[in-house]
């Protein structure tokens, strides 16, 4: 507690603290602190409400107040529309931005917290765009301990991953939209498709871009669920799960973290998990009920660990390698977190030359990271900045690709346990790269 | 709830999400704090992720918790003994033993804290360990493995290998007992065969750092073995030719003995999984040392008879061929020591030390 803490500000303090990320209530907060005299606390407040509003226009007026800055550098401009991220990039591209966009106001005002809310709430886009279709609850299954979902995204709103998106087009998409030349071929729809690659890639946002482009619903399902919710009932809700997602068909049933939920059986101990596996291999096989329509999607970052049983014929059986973005995702998702941060001169062509095997993960901590440096900046020199080159030369110091780790274990796994040929494409592509 | 955490945090460590379990065994140690099951079970999470300090460190806190507790002086024996610290890691392993009399578990790892002390009593004591778990429970495979490693560690490879090869009747797919017989045939000198089932032990589990290392240990073996052979031909022709035969004879006995030789190594290379293969081909020393003695023997049989060639075309070459054949004498001297040392041993162990009371 500061020494100017009326109970006033103490109160709101301990509220602040129950809920870090309520921001109208940290900039009250500091609002009051500096109207009690306490800058260095309100600084630090402003500035937490800033990393997480960057774009914030009481928060840069506190900013500007708390620090003495002349106000009107304080304004932040809008980036303007939402990126498409199959955009073409300029390679030259620069963000020039306009210091009179958003013009803060240049003394603190005298805020109606609530009035301002509502008055900025039409004019100020939201902070971010949806990356994926959020859950919308079907109705009259509110009991269950899953969201069936409905996807508006589509694999055109994946950005890059070009061949990922050919191999879903011609094993997974094109039998099932054309089901005359299925039936010509004599084409079955029966088994799933398991994506693999390094963590943090956009495993999950693929596979929902594959259930918005089928128009299909959406169940995720992944160990942590099942564990949380489930433990001494497992088999009955999975299933459950597998039961709604037959009456939700045509529905896409994806199986995040399918090495935990389908793991080696050789190597399981405790019999619960074990009889999971086998209540999962029940109900792909259809024992438990019709499958038609329902279309399997599973993920994981470390294939080698599922039971070779789930990768039989009809049950995911085909497998597709999700790599770290390559450039035009890598600047689509750049762009993506930029979006609605205060950016100056930035160049996109040299940022996506240096993020080589960074994942989308990865990118959205570089982004943060150069958001940090120009923040704290801001802070010590008394003069709000916009997010500059620079910052992202300091924030590519800092940090580093976290695929590596997972490239030397798949390295192994293409030299020692490729033997029937399942690795392929990723000893193809380790091999093209020099890794083995 | 509560128990739902233990519960949880078990079927995590059972797939290896160690990290995870963690989470879920510190919710529930927040409110049990002096829980041993929690505690051994976080000591597990540690060892799973290798973080042995870690491992004892909760080890430490439930043997605190329940001085006991069987389950925690094991975990510390365990921890003690991937950190060096033989004599304690003994220590923790007798005191599992006298909680536990009737289990196997606490045998199984108080056999491996006296392999890790050194000396002919503490193998004898734990080869009087491995049967006494036998006894115990002769269905269990890790009983055998711990067999297994006594019999490795008193020279008796086929002991050994019948006690591996009894944990694989129990548990075919068993990674412990499949690497171990790989190991017992490397040292006996089947390098194709110890190639066969390394590969086999990778493709089920490829990220194991051990199993990797031996592998490549089996591919640097399998290419030095094929280096002498090449040698042996290479000297074999040298002999030839010292003898003074005539050039035909020479060259027949050159291109016969590396046609032979040349079959029985394609054959065994074939033998050998994909992944070994190309361990064997990415090994270029071993392999630049069979070709250049190759090189040689045809060049000798060739030209040794020769007036009109240059002595340089000869004598260059032999002194680069005499220069490997000769390390390949001394390593073919090392193994006869060492296979007159181990028989040596097995039997002196046989009819001394395991004689011997405790």
């Amino acid at each position: 507690m500061g020494m100017s803490d009326s109970p006033l500000i103490a109160s709101i303090r301990a509220a602040v603290q129950d809920r870090p990320d309520d921001v109208p209530l940290r900039l009250h907060l500091a609002e009051l602190l500096l109207d009690a005299g306490d800058e260095t606390d309100a600084i630090a407040h402003v500035a937490q409400a800033l990393q997480r509003e960057p774009e914030s226009p009481v928060a840069r007026a506190l900013m500007s107040r708390a620090i003495g800055a002349p106000a009107d550098h304080a304004g932040p401009p809008e980036l303007g529309l939402p990126v498409d991220p199959d955009l073409a990039i300029d390679p030259d591209f620069v963000e020039p931005l306009s210091a009179e966009a958003n013009p803060a106001p240049s003394e603190a005002p005298t805020v109606d917290w609530r009035a301002l809310e509502e008055e900025l709430s039409d004019v100020v886009p939201p902070r971010f765009a949806r990356a994926d279709a959020e859950a919308d609850q079907i109705l009259g299954e509110a009991d269950r301990a899953f969201d069936v979902e409905t996807c508006t995204i589509r694999l055109a709103d994946v950005g890059g991953m070009a061949d990922v998106k050919r191999r879903l087009e011609l094993a997974f998409l094109g039998p099932l939209r054309n089901p005359q030349l299925r039936a010509m071929y004599g084409k079955s729809l029966r088994g799933g498709l398991l994506l693999y690659g390094p963590p943090g890639c956009g495993k999950t946002f693929l596979a929902r871009a594959v259930a918005g482009e089928m128009g299909a619903r959406f169940i995720s399902l992944s160990i942590v669920d099942v564990l949380n919710m489930w433990i001494g009932n497992s088999e009955k809700n999975l299933h459950e799960i597998f039961g709604t997602a037959r009456r939700n068909a045509p529905c896409v049933l994806f199986l995040d973290e399918i090495d935990a939920l389908g793991h080696k059986r050789s190597q399981l101990q405790s019999s619960a998990m074990r009889t999971l596996g086998n209540q999962l291999l029940a109900e792909l096989d259809g024992m438990e009920g019709d499958n038609e329509g329902v279309f399997l999607l599973a993920a994981t970052n470390a294939p080698w660990d599922v039971d070779a049983a789930l990768r039989r014929p009809g049950r995911l059986d085909r497998m597709a390698l999700v790599l770290p973005p390559d450039q035009p995702a890598r600047a689509a998702i750049l762009e993506y977190h930029l979006r609605a941060r205060p950016i100056a001169n930035i160049d996109l062509t040299r940022l996506v030359d240096a993020t080589e095997n960074f994942s989308g993960a990865d990118l959205a901590h570089l982004c943060e990271t150069a958001a940090e440096h120009a923040m704290h900046d801001s802070i010590s020199s008394g003069t709000v900045r916009m997010i500059e080159q620079r910052d992202f030369d300091l924030a590519l110091r800092e940090v580093r690709p976290s695929t590596g780790p997972w490239f030397a274990t798949a390295r192994n796994v293409a030299l020692f346990a490729n033997e029937g040929g399942s690795y392929d494409e990723l000893a193809a592509y380790l091999k093209k790269r020099k890794l083995i | 709830m509560a128990d739902g955490d233990l519960q949880r945090a078990r079927a995590l460590l059972d797939v290896g999400r160690h990290e995870q379990a963690r989470v879920a065994l510190g919710e529930f140690l927040a409110s049990s704090p002096q829980s041993v099951e929690a505690l051994c079970l976080l000591a597990r999470s540690h060892q799973l992720a290798r973080e042995y300090q870690d491992m004892l460190d909760a080890a430490d806190q439930a043997v605190a918790a329940s001085p006991t507790s069987e389950w925690a002086h094991r975990l510390r024996s365990i921890a003690l003994g991937k950190l060096r610290q033989p004599t304690q890691a003994l220590a923790a392993a007798r005191r599992a033993v006298e909680l536990a009399p009737y289990a196997w578990q606490p045998y199984v790892i108080m056999v491996d804290a006296l392999l890790a002390s050194g000396g002919s009593d503490a193998r004898r004591d734990a080869f009087q360990a491995a049967v006494h778990a036998q006894r115990l429970a002769p269905q269990e495979p890790e009983v055998h493995n711990s067999r297994g490693r006594v019999f490795q560690a008193i020279s008796d490879p086929g002991a050994a290998r019948r006690s591996y090869q009894e944990a694989l009747r129990l548990d075919p797919q068993n990674p412990t007992a499949r690497n171990n017989l790989a190991i017992v045939e490397l040292r006996q000198g089947r390098t194709t065969l110890a190639g066969e089932r390394l590969g086999e032990v990778l493709a089920d589990r490829p990220t194991e750092s051990l199993y990797q290392d031996n592998a490549r240990t089996a591919a640097r073996t399998w290419g030095v073995r094929l280096m002498d052979a090449t040698s042996a031909i290479w000297l074999s022709v040298f002999a030839i030719a010292w003898a003074g035969s005539p050039m035909p004879v020479l060259v027949g006995a050159c291109l016969a003995m590396l046609a032979g030789g040349g079959a029985l190594a394609l054959r065994r290379y074939r033998r050998l999984p994909p992944a070994l293969r190309r361990l064997v081909r990415r090994d270029r020393w071993p392999m630049a040392g069979a070709v250049v003695q190759v090189a040689v023997a045809v060049d000798l049989a060739v030209f040794w008879n020769a007036e009109w060639v240059p002595d340089a075309v000869l004598v260059g070459p032999m002194a680069v061929a005499t220069g490997l054949a000769f390390f390949a004498v001394l390593r073919l001297r090392n193994r006869a020591i060492g296979a007159i040392v181990v028989f040596c041993r097995r039997w002196w162990y046989r009819l001394v030390v395991l004689r011997r009371t405790g």
